[in-house]
């Protein structure tokens, strides 16, 4: 569900309409995890750079502090995680690859739309955000919740999401629940 | 020299407050490009009591009462509670608020005079740690900036600026109230 083009629907859709998905793009902002190990409660907090294109995403995880705890690499045919102070390691599939080193899931491959407000719900219908219409579940299984917003400052002003919220239960790493501000955006 | 002046911090410091920059520093092509400026309050107490408040960019909270850490973030709108134990460990907390036996858990050197500051660097001997490296730099028996030098080779850079040395505080200043209406995660 990478690539995603928004209908174009009615008037009174019109602030989500306006806002077009963006596959190239540079974003920013901070995280917490929730999820379980050996049944102990886990938590990570920390920011992180996301770069994307169109057929490549570019993750970095950094510490309050700012150091890099990790970093992925994303490219048509393989995904790239290197963890402060070990060999990188590589896998076809992103998301498989993050579980497996991370020990939680980083959904990569869905963040590229749904950090912008955009889904593919259980029916494989896209899902516009808004402030409103806020709710959604994946196709995958992930709950995502929208509570709070932002304008973009642009001319005419449009509301982007400020916090996203996730939640997915998970066989190896239980109740995961990811929560996610976003500080900074920009396209190319 | 650097080693002295941070033992004798170390031994004449029980407390202290002030505020502090941070930016991230990256080598890009040979030049150093500034990025993510934030800047805050800390109080610490030694051992293991600390506040580290991000003001600027956004409000962000990291407190240590000597058991527990405490990581509030407003936007996020989530208080997470950890064991303090190994979060302090290897970490620039444990340098500066941590407890005194600094040459348990990192190997210390001194490396000369840079900017007007004397500077210590202490490599942790723990290898899981984020840092490769951590840099001190002392003025007057007072630590003014910090290096912390990751394993990609991001440095990050904390300046120190009113420094208080052992300042009046109520007992409960490391008490950490959670903010009204913040989701608690232990």
């Amino acid at each position: 569900c990478a690539s995603i083009t928004p209908p174009t629907g009615p008037a009174s859709e019109q602030a989500a309409t306006a806002r077009k998905y963006q596959e190239a793009i540079t974003l920013g902002g901070r995280l917490s995890v929730q999820y379980q190990k050996d049944d102990k409660d886990e938590a990570i907090h920390g920011s992180f750079t996301w770069k994307q294109s169109k057929d490549r995403s570019s993750i970095a995880i950094l510490s309050p502090l700012g150091q890099i705890l990790a970093t992925i690499e994303v490219t048509p045919d393989n995904a790239t995680l290197v963890q402060s102070g070990q060999p990188p390691r590589s896998a076809a599939d992103v998301d498989l690859l993050v579980e497996q080193t991370l020990g939680w899931p980083l959904p990569v491959s869905g963040l590229r739309s749904w950090l912008q407000g955009f889904a593919n719900d259980t029916n494989n219908k896209t899902f516009i955000a808004t402030p409103v219409n806020n709710r959604v579940t994946t196709r995958d299984g992930w709950n995502i919740q929208y509570p709070t917003w932002e304008s973009d400052q642009q001319s005419p002003p449009q509301d982007r999401p400020k916090r996203i919220d996730l939640e997915r239960q998970t066989a190896q790493a239980g109740k995961v629940a990811i929560r996610i501000v976003l500080d900074n955006w920009q396209t190319p | 020299a650097a080693l002295e002046q941070f033992k004798s911090f170390v031994a004449s410091t029980q407390s202290a407050r002030g505020e502090f920059t941070q930016q991230l520093v990256k080598i890009e092509s040979g030049t150093s490009k500034v990025s993510n400026k934030s800047t805050g309050t800390f109080t610490f107490a030694r051992p293991g009591k600390f506040i580290w408040v991000y003001q600027k960019p956004y409000e962000q909270l990291l407190q240590a009462d000597g058991d527990k850490l405490y990581i509030y973030d407003k936007d996020l709108n989530q208080v997470t509670i950890k064991k303090l134990g190994d979060a302090l460990g290897s970490s620039p907390a444990a340098i500066l608020f941590g407890s005194n036996d600094l040459e348990k858990n990192f190997t210390l050197k001194e490396a000369g005079t840079k900017n007007g500051l004397e500077w210590l660097e202490a490599t942790p001997k723990a290898k899981d740690t984020t840092f490769d490296h951590i840099g001190i730099g002392l003025r007057n028996g007072v630590p003014e900036a910090m290096e912390l030098r990751d394993s990609f080779g991001q440095v990050s850079l904390l300046t120190f600026t009113k420094f208080e040395k052992n300042p009046p505080m109520p007992a409960n200043q490391f008490k950490f109230v959670v903010p009204k209406g913040a989701d608690v995660f232990q």
